[in-house]
């Protein structure tokens, strides 16, 4: 019974989520979310953000790991975990003269685990998969057949969300199987406002993207103090349609010109995806994971206005201090973090990688001992892009809290 | 309990961060790192059609200008305007002592004129012989009204337009008593009993007159048939005016100018009809332009429509029409105005509707920045009328015409280069939006 209440609890704050989607949903200000269908996004579950980014083998009874389904086979009792995202970034952009700072924040996402069974759990995860949020002033092209030039504005927003519904089990002691279902949908807004003289053509396109991405994680505790976490999503498309409202403002008159919805778009591929890690426990509470991801864009063979899609390959590291978790003292509960990750990107501009790196801290607040709720922050330092040519670089400051709550409303029924 | 009110605390702290603080601020340092999405190209190459059509008449009653004169036109032969007008007193009482002394006719510039004000001109005033009134409410540049074929009083002078206020023209006395005596002794009494002796005048140029013509001002302030009298008194006689001015209705006209014009170039004389275009490769490859008379450039685009050969969804964001005047047409005594009015026209040459500009009416004004050398070059912006042409499935033989603003009530010129001169082509320039490169 206790399980069917935790299903219902689960649906029904999922569906409130993805409708609180919808409406705010601008977390960067990068640039380079001009590309593909955006920068990959900063949003973060439980703790991986402070930990690189990866985290494929940890697994842990307290905190909700959607890098690998397969933690979600993390043996336990009746565990119900909660976490909701908070993303915060400031960023400072500069090209080889100029430089500015943008902030985008916004609530950024939501997960929830449940058991079915002391064996396994499923979870459902929203979060977004990627962002878009630039706008681009002043852009001056030719007008052909003419020494004149037309002025240029373009602005998007939007964002892809993942919905995914995770599920993991432990098959035997050390080795847990997980797959995952991921629904991504969402809508990318660009709007360009071209300046001609006393003219004007105003050219908003809304492109809705959805698809559907499988995929599968193993877990594997070889050793006490070792682990390995390996997932692989499977490549997928997203199939796209376009709405399009073009105006115009002809001699001082403003007149439509199209109206169209539902114009096809081509599919966007996304690549096969290959990620392992280690999780290294050398002794106490010290915790050490290593990850790589490798994402097949190339096979894709894709392109963009000016760039091409490459393979991508993401290294990353990040380590976890606790002094004494059952410590009756606070500052004995702390988890302090600290990662790093380099990803080459999956963008070449003019036979540049647009490639990024980041460091990031953070600490894990318990709300009490034994609650095994907790807050998690996490501030990551990215730089991304160079000042090469016409790029643009970007150094990001992105601050992540989750608030991950454990057992929460059902813990009075358990003492019942 | 406790745990679910730190819960909803957290939840509240959440929702109160998660206000969208984004408004994108702009990139001006991502200048040169993304393309327009939409390619902008300007075309030059689509033909225009330049023709020469006359009006087979041009409304000029209702005018506020009074335009006489006479002059040899190098292109449009002879030209000569008259004016029909009937004047009428306000008031139709006078003493019945009083006295006629003299009466005359003032015409007050309002500084139109038109050619050679340096020769000597003669405005002749004739008396109607008939009312000034037709069924139709309106008068055309050729219209006529009968009149008495000698002059009630001729005026031989020098048309000093911009630098006098007015002229005078003496009446004879016989003229002023009789309509005079009829006001004072209640003969007349209202404008129908007026009618029965004064119809109006005519106001001719000299039939030898090669000269200019001159714009008079029609209002009751400016231009009057005035009668000096006095009221004997006491002491002294008092001295007194009374005004006969134009008392105009919209519906029964009292003013008209009539314009015509002679002995054309030859080409010009294939416009017997409205319907009829002269090309302008057949005419010289110009095309000619008199307001008053009638004559009006017709322009067409017909190769127009290949714009939607070009691949992609596009749109126009302007069109300019660029139009040039030889410069050997124009000069200070036959000026050229620096607007143009555009109208539209249906294939028999009638006006369907004015083209407007952001809620304005269009008009093809010099463009100064290429008025090098003394050359002056129309520019006339019309987008609106290009795309409608565009949009139009049927193909019907519409056009738009090029004429000077006051076309009911002067005789202005203006030549225009035609789409095959050698000197300047007839060009028009669009500028051409391609949204959606892929269709």
């Amino acid at each position: 019974m206790m399980k069917m209440n935790n299903v219902l609890a689960l649906v029904v704050i999922g569906f409130t989520g993805l409708g609180s989607y919808s409406q705010t949903n601008r977390l960067t200000g990068s640039p380079y979310s001009l590309f593909g269908l955006g920068v990959e996004t900063s949003s973060n579950v439980g703790k991986n953000a402070s930990l690189g980014g990866g985290g494929f083998a940890l697994h842990e009874p307290n905190v909700i790991n959607i890098r690998n389904p397969a933690s979600f086979g993390t043996e336990s009792t009746n565990s119900f975990i909660f976490d909701m995202g908070f993303l915060g970034e400031l960023s400072t952009i500069q090209n080889n003269t100029t430089e500015e700072n943008r902030l985008a924040s916004n609530f950024s996402s939501l997960a929830f685990s449940a058991n079915i069974d002391e064996k396994s759990t499923f979870g459902l995860a929203v979060l977004p998969y990627s962002d878009v949020g630039y706008s681009l002033l002043g852009i001056q092209s030719n007008i052909e057949g003419s020494f004149a030039q037309f002025n240029s504005n373009i602005f998007g927003s939007g964002a892809l969300n993942s919905l995914s519904l995770n599920y993991g089990r432990t098959f035997f002691k050390g080795l847990r199987l997980g797959a995952k279902i991921s629904y991504l949908f969402g809508s990318i807004e660009e709007t360009e406002i071209v300046q001609t003289g006393i003219s004007g053509l105003n050219v908003e396109e809304v492109s809705n993207y959805s698809g559907v991405q499988f995929g599968l994680g193993i877990q594997t505790d070889i050793a006490k103090w070792f682990s390995y976490g390996g997932t692989f999503l499977f490549p997928t498309q997203l199939s796209g349609t376009q709405d399009r409202v073009v105006g115009k403002v002809l001699d001082l008159t403003e007149s439509p010109v199209e109206s169209e919805t539902d114009l096809a778009l081509d599919r966007f591929g996304l690549p096969a995806e290959i990620n392992n890690g280690i999780r290294i426990n050398p002794w106490g509470h010290f915790v050490l994971n290593l990850d790589h991801s490798f994402k097949a864009w190339s096979i894709t063979e894709q392109q963009d206005n000016i760039g091409d899609f490459v393979d991508q390959n993401v290294f990353s590291g990040g380590a976890e201090y606790i002094i004494n978790p059952s410590s009756f003292k606070f500052i004995g509960r702390l988890q302090f973090r600290a990662g790093y990750y380099y990803d080459t990107g999956y963008l070449s501009i003019r036979g540049e990688n647009i490639s990024s790196e980041g460091i990031s801290f953070g600490l894990g607040f318990p709300f009490a001992r034994n609650s095994g709720s907790q807050i998690n922050i996490s501030y990551t330092n990215t730089d991304r892009g160079s000042t090469n040519t016409i790029l643009v670089q970007e150094n990001i400051h992105s601050v992540n809290i989750n608030i991950s709550l454990k057992d929460f409303w059902f813990l009075q029924r358990k003492i019942n | 309990m406790r745990k679910i009110i730190i819960a909803f605390g957290v939840f509240a702290l959440i929702l109160a961060c998660s206000f969208d603080t984004s408004e994108i601020p702009t990139l001006e340092v991502g200048q040169d790192f993304a393309d327009s999405n939409v390619r902008v190209i300007s075309i030059d190459t689509f033909t225009v059609a330049v023709s020469t059509m006359r009006f087979d008449s041009v409304i000029t009653s209702g005018a506020n200008r009074i335009l006489v004169g006479q002059y040899a036109d190098s292109f449009f032969g002879k030209v000569k305007a008259s004016n029909f007008i009937e004047l009428s007193p306000l008031f139709y009482e006078l003493p019945s002592d009083a006295e006629l002394d003299s009466v005359g006719l003032v015409l007050g510039y309002d500084e139109y004129f038109y050619n050679d004000t340096i020769r000597p001109s003669i405005l002749n005033v004739h008396l109607l012989t008939d009312d000034l009134r037709n069924s139709d409410g309106v008068f055309y540049n050729t219209s006529e009204i009968p009149f008495d074929s000698i002059p009630v009083a001729t005026y031989p002078y020098l048309p000093e337009p911009v630098d006098e206020d007015s002229l005078f023209i003496k009446l004879p006395i016989d003229f002023g008593s009789s309509l005079f005596e009829g006001i004072r002794d209640d003969e007349i009494n209202n404008v129908e009993e007026l009618r029965e002796t004064f119809q109006g005048i005519s106001i001719q140029p000299g039939t030898d007159d090669n000269s200019s013509i001159i714009g008079f001002s029609s209002s009751p302030e400016r231009s009057y048939i005035r009668f000096f009298y006095r009221v004997p008194e006491e002491f002294d006689d008092e001295e007194e005016t009374l005004d006969f001015v134009l008392q105009d209705d919209i519906a029964e006209p009292k003013i008209f100018n009539q314009i015509l014009n002679e002995n054309s170039i030859p080409v010009l004389d294939t416009l017997t009809d409205q319907e009829v275009n002269l090309l302008s490769p057949l005419s010289d490859n110009r095309s000619f332009i008199q307001a008053g008379t009638g004559y009006a450039s017709r322009i067409q685009f017909p190769t127009i429509k290949q714009l939607f050969d070009i691949p992609g969804e596009g749109t126009i964001l302007s069109a300019t029409l660029q139009l040039k005047p030889p410069p050997s047409t124009y000069n200070d005594n036959l000026p050229i105005r620096d607007s143009l009015a555009i109208f539209l026209v249906d294939q028999n040459n009638r006006i369907t509707e004015q083209l407007f500009f952001g809620g304005q009416p269009v008009f093809g004004v010099v463009n100064e920045e290429q008025e090098e050398f003394d050359e002056l070059i129309y520019q006339i912006p019309i987008g609106v009328y290009v795309d409608r042409e565009l949009n139009e499935t049927n193909l019907v033989d519409d056009a738009f015409i090029v004429l000077p603003p006051e076309f009911g009530q002067s005789v202005d010129r203006v030549i225009l280069e035609g789409e095959e001169s050698d000197d300047f082509r007839a060009t028009l320039i669009l500028i051409y939006g391609i949204y959606d490169e892929d269709e």
